[in-house]
C-alpha cells in the first residue's frame, strides 16, 4: 500500500496577530514547518497560547498564513480562491473545534446531519449516516438530546461524530478529549487510530495530555510558535522517508530503462494515493 | 428567541396600526369636510341685532329672501347659537353652552338644545326622525340618555325656553356623554319662535360651482348691503387651521408610532442576529457558502418577524377601542372650532367629531405592517449577518 508521505507538508509558516487599538501584535507560528504522512495520527502539544488553534485554523482553511505554504493533499491552501475553500472544508475536512461548538435549537442527531447538508448528501442518507455515527461514539440512545440536554462530554462526541459525517481526508481535532473521562478518553483515542489505520485518515489532533500523545502516531510540541517534532517522530519520518526511496530506487530499476528518474525536490516523496475507501469508514 | 422577537414586533406593529387606523379615519372624515366646505360661503352680521338669549350677533329677518335671490346660489343654511343660560336646559352636568344648530336636510330642519356635543351623526334608537313636514310644528328628538334619566318617553313633551315641544323620537350617538348631554333636535322656525330671536347668527350659502364662489360672494355682498360680511367658509382662519390641525397631530402620532416600531423591530433583529456570530462562524467552518448562510438566516428572522403579526392583530383589536376612547376624550378636552359643511351642514364641535365611532382594522392597513414587519426584520438582519458572513471562519467562530 502506498501512502503519500507529505500528505500534509507546511513550509516555512508565519502567522502574526496584527497590532490593533487594543491589543499588541503576537507571532502565533514563526517560520515553522512540518510534515504529516497520510494515514496517521499528529498530536500537538503545547502551553495555552502556544499557537495550536491558530495551527488547526491554518490546516483546515479557517485562515490563512501571512507567508509560507500550507499544502494538504497536494494543494496548497494558500493559493485556493474562496469558493474552492469552502468546498475543501465541506467535502474534505472534520474538524472537532475547541468549544465543540452545536447548534442549540437541534437535537444531536440534526446537529450531525446539518454537517452533510453543504454536500448534497440525500436526506434520507444523511439520517441513517448520523445514526450510525452517533452510535459509534456510544450515543444511540441520545440522538433525539438537545445539546443543553448532554453532558459536556457526551457534547464532545457528538461534535467528533459531526466531524466524521462528511467521510473527510483529513480530521483536525482541538482537544477532542479534554471533557472525558478515562474510558471515554480511550475510547475516542482508538476510534481515532482506526480511523487512521483502516480509513486512511490523517489527523491532526491537539491536546494537552502526554497519555494520549504518547500514544499517537507523530508528536509535536509547539512552544513560543516554534513547532518542533519530538525525537521519537523525527525518528519515525526519517525511517519513512528512507524507506520510501528504497521502494522508488525498486521501482526505478524495474522500469523501463529509458525513464529517466526526475530528481526529488526536498520533501516531495510520492503522489501516488489510493483513492479512500468508499465503504463506512467507521469501524 | 424567535418568540421573543415575534413579541416584541407584535407590539410595535400593534401599536402602529392602532395609531394608523385612527388617524386614516379622521383623514377621511377631514377630507370629506374640506371638500363639502369648498363651496361654502358664510354671512355674518357686522352691524349686530343683539338678543339677550343670543350669544352672537343676529342678522335681520329677510335676509335670507335677499341672499335666495342671488343667481348662482344653491342652497341657503340658517345656523343661530342661542344661550339658555337663564337655566331652561342644562342637563347631563354639560356646561351651559346651548345652541340652534343646523342639522340636516338643508332647508327646514333645524337643531335647538344645549349643543353640548354639537351635533354628531346620529341613529334613531325609538319612534322617528325629523322630516320636512315638521317645519312648522313643534315637535323635537331627544338624546336616549336624556330619555332614560328624565323617564321622558314618545309622545311626551319637553319645555325648551317655556314652549313644549312634543318627543317624537328618541336618538343615539357613539358615546354616553353625548347621549346625555346631547341636544334637542326641534325644527328651525319653532325653535326661533322659542327663543324669539330675529334671525340666525351665520347664514351658509352654497355656491352652484366651486369655480364661481369669489364671484359670487361679490354678488351677495352687494345684494345685503355693507353690514353684512361675506366670505368663503374656507378662508376663514379658525375652520381651516382647525382642520389641518386635527390632521396633522394625528397624522404625526401615525407616523411617530410607524418609527417607534421600526426601530425596535430593526434593533431586536440586529441584536438578536448580532448573537449568532458564532453559529455563523460554524456555518462557514462546515462547508455553507456565504450565499446560503445569508438567505436562509435572513429568511429566518424575517418569519420571526412574521410571528409578531398574530399578536399585533390582537393588540390592536384588544387596545384599539381603549386608545381611540382616549384620543377622543383628549380631543374633546381640546374642545376644537365648530365648522360647517356642505349642503348636508353639520356642527362638528370638536376634533373627536371626525374620529369613527369604532375602532376597525381594515386589509390595506394590515398589508401595510406586514410589509414594514417584514422588510425591518430583514434590515435589521442583514447587516450583522453580512458582517459575519465575510469574517473568515477563524474570527468569526471566536467568542
Ligand atoms: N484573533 C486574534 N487576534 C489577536 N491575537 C490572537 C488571536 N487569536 C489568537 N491570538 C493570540 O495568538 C496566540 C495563540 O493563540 P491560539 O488560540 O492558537 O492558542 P492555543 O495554543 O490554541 O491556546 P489554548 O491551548 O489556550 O487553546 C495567543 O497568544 C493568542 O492571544
Ligand atoms: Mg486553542
Amino acid at each position: 500500500m502506498k501512502i503519500t508521505l507529505d500528505f500534509i507538508r507546511l513550509r516555512h509558516v508565519t502567522k502574526t496577530y496584527p497590532k490593533t487599538k487594543e491589543t499588541e501584535e503576537v507571532t502565533a507560528l514563526d517560520n515553522i514547518s512540518l510534515r504529516i504522512p497520510e494515514g496517521h495520527l499528529a498530536a500537538v502539544v503545547g502551553e495555552s497560547g502556544s499557537g495550536k488553534t491558530t495551527l488547526l485554523n491554518l490546516l483546515g482553511g479557517l485562515d490563512r498564513p501571512d507567508s509560507g505554504a500550507v499544502i494538504v493533499n497536494g494543494e496548497d491552501l494558500a493559493e485556493l480562491g474562496e469558493r474552492e475553500l469552502v468546498r475543501f472544508r465541506a467535502s474534505r475536512v472534520g474538524f472537532v473545534i475547541q468549544t465543540y461548538y452545536l447548534l442549540p435549537a437541534l437535537t444531536a442527531w440534526e446537529n450531525v446531519e446539518l454537517a452533510m447538508e453543504p454536500n448534497r448528501v440525500p436526506s434520507s442518507e444523511r439520517r441513517e449516516r448520523a445514526r450510525e455515527l452517533l452510535k459509534s461514539v456510544g450515543l444511540e440512545s441520545r440522538l433525539n438530546h438537545l445539546p443543553g440536554q448532554l453532558s459536556g462530554g457526551e457534547q464532545q462526541r457528538v461534535a467528533i461524530a459531526r466531524a466524521l459525517a462528511n467521510r473527510p481526508i483529513l480530521l483536525l481535532a482541538d482537544e477532542p478529549t479534554g471533557n472525558l473521562d478515562k474510558k471515554n478518553r480511550y475510547a475516542v483515542l482508538e476510534l481515532f487510530l482506526r480511523l487512521a489505520r483502516e480509513n486512511k485518515i490523517t489527523m491532526v489532533v491537539v491536546t494537552h495530555d502526554s497519555r494520549v500523545s504518547e500514544r499517537c502516531d507523530l508528536e509535536y510540541s509547539l512552544k513560543n510558535g516554534k513547532l518542533r517534532p519530538t525525537n521519537r517522530t523525527s525518528k519515525k519520518l526519517a525511517e519513512m522517508q528512507a524507506e520510501a526511496s528504497r521502494s522508488r530506487d525498486m521501482a526505478a530499476a524495474n522500469a523501463q530503462p529509458l525513464a529517466r528518474p526526475e530528481p526529488v525536490p526536498d520533501g516531495y516523496e510520492s503522489c501516488d494515493r489510493e483513492e479512500p475507501t468508499k465503504g463506512d469508514i467507521m469501524p | 428567541m424567535a418568540l421573543g422577537v415575534a413579541l416584541v414586533v407584535g407590539i410595535s406593529i400593534g401599536g402602529f396600526l392602532i395609531f394608523s387606523q385612527i388617524a386614516a379615519s379622521i383623514q377621511g372624515n377631514v377630507a370629506a369636510a374640506q371638500s363639502a366646505v369648498k363651496n361654502l360661503i358664510a354671512v355674518q352680521s357686522t352691524t349686530p341685532v343683539y338678543h339677550e338669549q343670543v350669544n352672537a350677533p343676529m342678522t335681520e329677518p329677510g335676509l335670507v329672501g335677499k341672499i335666495e335671490q342671488v343667481s348662482g346660489v344653491l342652497a341657503v343654511q340658517r345656523v343661530s347659537y342661542v344661550n339658555f343660560n337663564g337655566g331652561a336646559i342644562v342637563r347631563g352636568g354639560a356646561p351651559p353652552i346651548e345652541g340652534i344648530d343646523v342639522v340636516s336636510g338643508g332647508t327646514l330642519m333645524d337643531v335647538i338644545g344645549n349643543g353640548q356635543a354639537g351635533a354628531s351623526p346620529y341613529t334613531i334608537a325609538q319612534g322617528r326622525d325629523l322630516q320636512p313636514s315638521d317645519s312648522n310644528s313643534a315637535v323635537c328628538i331627544i338624546p336616549a340618555g336624556y330619555a332614560s334619566i328624565s323617564g321622558i318617553g314618545l309622545g311626551q313633551s319637553v319645555q325648551e325656553n317655556g314652549t313644549p315641544f312634543t318627543v317624537v323620537g328618541i336618538y343615539s350617538v357613539g358615546d354616553t356623554y353625548a347621549n346625555n348631554g346631547g341636544p334637542t333636535i326641534v325644527p328651525y322656525d319653532p325653535a326661533l319662535q322659542a327663543t324669539l330671536a330675529p334671525g340666525p347668527n351665520v347664514v351658509y350659502v352654497t355656491a352652484a360651482t366651486t369655480g364661481s364662489v369669489y364671484t359670487l360672494v361679490g354678488e351677495i355682498q352687494s345684494a345685503i348691503g355693507q353690514d353684512y360680511e361675506v366670505q368663503p367658509v374656507s378662508d376663514l382662519g379658525a375652520v381651516g387651521n382647525d382642520i389641518n390641525s386635527i390632521a396633522s397631530i394625528n397624522q404625526e402620532e401615525e407616523y411617530v408610532s410607524l418609527a417607534v416600531g421600526a426601530i425596535v423591530i430593526g434593533l431586536v433583529t440586529f441584536v438578536v442576529t448580532a448573537q449568532r456570530r458564532r453559529e455563523i462562524g460554524l456555518l462557514k467552518l462546515l462547508g455553507f457558502t456565504n450565499g446560503s448562510i445569508v438567505s436562509q438566516l435572513a429568511l429566518e428572522s424575517m418569519l420571526w418577524s412574521l410571528l409578531g403579526l398574530p399578536i399585533a392583530l390582537a393588540v390592536s383589536v384588544l387596545a384599539g377601542p381603549l386608545v381611540l376612547q382616549s384620543v377622543q376624550q383628549s380631543a374633546n378636552a381640546g374642545g376644537s372650532g365648530t365648522i360647517y359643511s356642505g349642503s348636508s351642514a353639520h356642527s362638528v364641535s370638536a376634533a373627536s367629531q371626525f374620529l369613527a365611532a369604532t375602532f376597525e382594522v381594515t386589509p390595506s392597513t394590515l398589508l401595510l405592517a406586514v410589509l414594514v414587519t417584514v422588510c425591518i426584520g430583514l434590515v435589521g438582519a442583514i447587516l450583522p449577518i453580512l458582517r459575519a458572513a465575510r469574517l473568515r471562519p477563524a474570527e468569526a467562530m471566536r467568542a
